[in-house]
């Protein structure tokens, strides 16, 4: 299957290899999130998901400002996800990132959530700015 | 973005390797961001808990804050070092807090941080003004700022804030920038008599547009100018808890919005959301109680109570005792006042507790065994609660809160 690569803008560079969870909602690490099973919490329209060690896909961040502390900590249990991908950014969700060290792209020249499925294989390149898809 | 030699220095590592880690962060920050430099900051307001890794890492070798005034947020976790036996907090957990307490103290009684320990800095330390920039951490305070002081506040977050109290320094970009503060969303009450509206309805209506709004900026309609401090920080503080907003224009209230099209830079508004009671209705049934359903914890001060409203705990619970366990979230500055009125010991004498902590992010702690059920009069405690612990929350006015403390069960109005 030939890959299909988007060019987005980089927050935080580095690489990163995984699956997918595609959110259609703003997303936050507190809140949204356990650190301590790495999963999306209750009341969240994907409930119970887990995005340990996943790229997490969606439109933007929002909430309150501890959210960096809780992926530091999900970070330290091995249990936060590996890359992040949004339409673009808050700065909340960018500096939750950037408290982690994992890549963080933004303003790609497709819509992400509508091209991206949960689940899919992606590689991202913190360094090109690229994200491919390389099949389910 | 565009350095100091100065600024070039630090990065360069020739002042030591905490302000280098600091200032690093915030021009990746901003470089994200787009900012074109970084601007000295008038304060921080930072969080006291900070993974000790972490602070030791960005303040190794800093003698002192390079920011002129810094505060520090409330504990996160049903954590006060002086009340978390009367909390009923497990005692290895809160022992194992104290332990880090003691191990973070000598950093940030080198840096010269001030111990306020409260979500309301301005309240008790730091009379922000209009056009001052900020580097505040706390979604509530950020908003507050922006929207009733005309201070200058990002969005920003505990990492940030941090780096800018080491550094003294920001990036200047987003509502930092006057050209990024006007309003883009009109938001209109219909049917709905705001003079009416009680405090839990305020923060209903909030709370509502939050979730509509996402990050942008909104002018609301209709607030009268002569609102308290405390229901215009019930209306704004729930904005950034079910969205991401943090400027709030109210025509006649806010320092840069005499009128709507002053809020709005003369410009088009983006877009436009309604509010009716079935939007605010819709928020009461999400965190509604069953009436008679045991209630262990009644939290309350979410943000941290003012001395009104703990006048109003005070004269709701005057001669009662309680049966569930009752937090009561306020400052310690705050809590010297209440004890000149009077206020502390009508309060404890009824069993009531004070935390100095943050009262939405306690499920980061240990509850007392048994807490199955919290009920509070935050709609912000109530989403993080419920959401962060598991655990179901209710959400109520505060004389609904106060009576169901009292009888240990919750009471449904309806």
């Amino acid at each position: 299957m030939s890959k299909k690569i988007l060019k987005g803008r980089v927050i935080n560079g580095g690489k990163a290899k995984g699956r997918a969870v595609v959110l259609k909602t703003p997303f936050s690490f507190i809140g949204d999130f356990d650190p301590a099973t790495g999963t999306l919490t209750k009341g969240h329209p994907m409930e119970g998901t887990s995005i340990a060690g996943k790229i997490l896909v969606c439109p933007t961040g929002k909430g309150g400002t501890v959210a960096p502390y809780i992926a530091y900590i999900a970070k330290a249990r091995k249990l936060a996800p590996i890359a992040i991908l949004c339409r673009s950014v808050d700065p909340i969700l960018a500096l939750s990132g950037l408290t982690v060290d994992i890549p963080i792209l933004d303003r790609f020249d497709v819509d992400i959530i509508s091209e991206i499925k949960t689940g899919d294989e992606l590689e991202v390149d913190g360094e090109q700015g690229t994200v491919a898809i390389c099949g389910k | 973005m565009f350095l100091t030699q100065e600024e070039e220095d630090i990065l360069a590592g020739k002042r030591g390797p905490g302000l280098q880690k600091a200032l690093s962060l915030l021009v990746k920050y901003g470089d994200a961001f787009g900012a074109e430099r970084l601007v000295p900051v008038a304060s921080a307001h930072v969080w006291p808990i900070d993974p000790y890794e972490f602070l030791k890492d960005l303040t190794e070798d800093v003698t002192r804050a390079g920011a002129p005034l810094v505060t520090t947020h409330p504990y996160t976790g049903c954590f006060d070092p002086d009340t978390w036996r009367d909390m009923g907090v497990p005692a290895d957990f809160a022992m194992a807090e104290t332990e880090l307490v003691k191990k973070r103290s000598p950093i940030i009684e080198r840096l010269n941080f001030l111990p306020t320990f409260t979500c309301l800095p301005f309240l008790v330390a730091n009379f922000a003004r209009k056009g001052q920039i900020l580097s505040w951490m706390g979604s509530g305070v950020q908003i507050m700022a922006n929207s009733l002081i005309g201070a200058r506040a990002q969005r920003e977050a505990i990492v940030s804030v941090l780096a800018s109290a080491i550094t003294g320094k920001t990036p200047y970009m987003g509502l930092l920038k006057p050209e990024n503060r006007w309003a883009q969303i009109v938001v209109k009450l219909d049917g709905i008599n705001i003079e009416k509206c009680n405090e839990a309805d305020l923060q209903a209506i909030g709370y509502y547009i939050g979730a509509k709004a996402g990050d942008k900026n909104i002018v609301l309609e209709g607030v009268p100018t002569w609102f308290s401090f405390e229901q215009l920080k019930n209306l704004m503080v729930p904005l950034p808890v079910s969205g991401a907003v943090a400027m709030c224009h109210i025509a006649g209230i806010t320092p840069e919005a005499p009128t709507v099209q002053d809020a709005l830079g003369h410009r088009k508004p983006e877009e436009e959301i309604v509010v009716t009671k079935k939007e605010v209705d819709e928020v009461y049934f999400e965190y509604a109680g069953a009436d008679g359903e045991p209630i262990p914890l009644v939290v309350l001060g979410c943000p941290h109570l003012t001395i009104g409203e703990l006048g109003q705990v005070a004269s709701l619970i005057e001669g009662k005792r309680v049966k569930s366990r009752l937090w009561v979230g306020t400052a310690e500055q705050m809590l010297a006042l209440a004890r000149r009125m009077g206020y502390t010991d009508i309060i404890e004498r009824a069993g009531g507790v004070f935390a100095r902590c943050c009262m939405a992010g306690i499920p980061f702690g240990q509850f007392p065994e048994g807490t199955n059920v919290v009920a509070t009069n935050s709609i912000k405690a109530a989403h993080y609660i419920s959401r962060i612990g598991g655990i179901k929350t209710i959400f109520g006015t505060t004389e609904d809160c106060v009576k169901a403390a009292v009888a240990g069960k919750w009471k449904s109005q309806a």
